[in-house]
């Protein structure tokens, strides 16, 4: 997308400045992101960042009590988010790192027929509405408080039509959430069973509960997961965590992951970094409705990195292929992996 | 830093929190977003104390910190459209300085007035650890009170506090902190 500004300087402290407009500086940034900004284009925007320094300094103007009070303030605010992340570290359990891998877990489910008696169960209740997608489908819900949810593909969500105090919504599924905050500082809590649920104070983040497992990936923000009914049972997230358990809450895995890499899937694409065969099938499985058979149980140790388009299974699935040199063959909702032969 | 010392991590606060803040503050002139970054960059640091290894400078590597957020807040949408369209069209808007400015101010003296108003015992002890920067033992010696005294003094200090500044949302997290490092 090529964008051409108007060209506008101006001239301060006898130097020229060209201005910068707003669909120009956002194409600047979001090449830079990519790294795909010419010299030249690298220079604009490095120009622009450099012609902030004309504006005057902020902390010049405030007393010396202002000064403190700013640089405490700070201060306390970092130590406070630290303290928090020292004690999540000391309370994880040790030994628990044992089952890293989601995939290991998957692997063990993988031919569970999803059950989808959970559902039913709240979707009659009156007063609710209920949100649900078909494999395969992502859909954007606008919540009554303006917050926004994606809703992946076999997925549903539940909410009372009329919210009191709390915000609380049902997830089963996957979802991710864009969640405004209130001018009355309203809780919003998502949950996805009756041993967990997380609250948020406006984040970004997001939510899987899977036959496989549940995990909740936070972009932005802070979340506060509730593991179980006791107050002290929490554990707070910061952005770029993740935390996972299979069954019991308390079980919890957490670690730092690459942002978006979980969330990808809302823009249509999934993204995948050294992700075995066996957790793509669980992905397949849980948002696709395909259930996977491989004809050499080791194909499913295969690796994989990428990123494959979601909108067309059959694009997604030739894209799998071609990354972990198999053949896969759809019929149906069955796929079977089998080895390329040379 | 790298051992994890508390103490060095502080005096690395004290030396860059402020260039660092103007820096924000020039480039996208809103306070809280300001105090976001920063944050969240010394938050990191810390976070990566043990395993960061800095081929740069720690100021080049602080700077690189703050530039990638900025970019990344203006490229997340988080600052409206409206808002960044008139952040590139001014360049010298004093508006929001004195508005923002006038909140520390403003922090400040509810702060002071609130320990003036503090019950005498409380007040003592809350000003020596506050502002003498002694521990709760220390303050017991000096006082000849017993430790648990003081903290329980500390405690109700900083409950009267936090009450009246309420409308300044972070700054009971700060007296809580002061509660929590004396």
């Amino acid at each position: 997308m090529a964008v051409t500004a108007p060209e506008c300087y101006y001239i301060k402290s006898g130097e020229v400045y060209r201005r910068m407009d707003k669909e120009r500086l956002l194409y600047l940034l979001e090449n830079d992101k990519s790294g795909q900004n010419s010299p030249a284009e690298a220079e604009e925007l490095e120009a622009w960042y450099r012609s902030a320094e004309l504006r005057p300094t902020f902390t010049d103007g405030l007393s010396a009590d202002g000064l403190s009070a700013l640089e405490d303030k700070l201060f306390a605010r970092i130590q406070t988010v630290n303290a928090e992340s020292e004690e999540w570290v000391d309370e994880l359990p040790a030994g628990k790192s044992g089952w890293y891998g989601w995939g290991k877990i998957a692997a063990a489910v993988l031919f569970l027929i999803v059950a989808g008696l959970g559902l039913y169960t709240f979707q009659r209740q009156n007063g609710r509405i209920t949100e649900r997608t078909g494999f395969g489908e992502t859909r954007v819900l606008i919540l009554p408080d303006g917050s926004e949810v994606t809703l992946n593909g076999n997925s549903v969500l539940s909410y009372d039509a009329e919210w009191s105090e709390l915000r609380e919504v049902r997830l089963e599924g996957e979802g991710y959430f864009k969640v405004v905050h209130t001018k009355d500082h309203r809780k919003f809590r998502v949950r996805t069973g009756a041993d967990f649920s997380l609250d948020v104070l406006g984040t970004q983040f997001n939510v899987s509960k899977r036959e496989s497992g549940t995990r909740i990936v936070l972009d932005e923000g802070k979340v506060r997961c509730n593991l179980g009914n006791s107050e002290s049972d929490t554990l707070v997230l910061r952005p770029g965590e993740m935390v996972q358990f299979r069954k019991k809450p308390s079980d919890y895995q957490r670690e730092r992951v690459e942002k978006g890499l979980y969330s990808a899937w809302k823009d249509h694409k999934l993204v995948f970094k050294n992700t075995s065969l066996r957790e793509v099938a669980g992905i397949l499985r849980d948002t696709y409705g395909l259930e996977t058979e491989a004809s050499r149980p080791e194909l499913l140790d295969r690796q994989i990195s990428g990123s494959v388009p979601t909108d067309n299974v059959d694009l997604l699935l030739q894209g799998v292929a071609e990354a972990s040199s198999v053949t896969i063959t759809r019929d149906g909702d069955l796929l079977v992996i089998a080895p390329r032969s040379e | 830093m790298q051992t994890g010392d508390s103490e060095a991590f502080a005096a690395l606060y004290r030396k860059y929190w402020r260039r660092l803040f103007d820096a924000a503050y020039r480039r996208i002139l809103l306070r809280e977003e300001s105090e976001e970054i920063i944050q969240e960059i010394f938050v990191d640091l810390w976070a990566k104390r043990e395993t960061l290894l800095i081929s740069v400078s720690l100021e080049a590597y602080l700077f690189g910190a703050l530039r990638y957020s900025i970019y990344n807040l203006i490229r997340s949408r988080k600052i409206r459209e409206a808002y960044l369209e008139h952040l590139l069209q001014v360049p010298g808007d004093q508006n929001n300085y004195i508005e923002d400015r006038l909140h520390y101010e403003e922090l400040a003296r509810a702060l002071e007035s609130s320990v003036q108003n503090l019950p005498e015992k409380l007040r003592k002890v809350y000003l020596l650890s506050r502002k003498e920067h002694l521990t709760y033992k220390e303050i017991a010696e000096q006082e000849q009170i017993p430790v648990d005294t003081v903290e329980k003094q500390m405690g109700r200090a900083l409950k009267i506090l936090r009450e009246n500044l309420k409308e300044f949302a972070w700054a009971w997290i700060a007296l809580e902190m002061w509660g929590l490092y004396p």
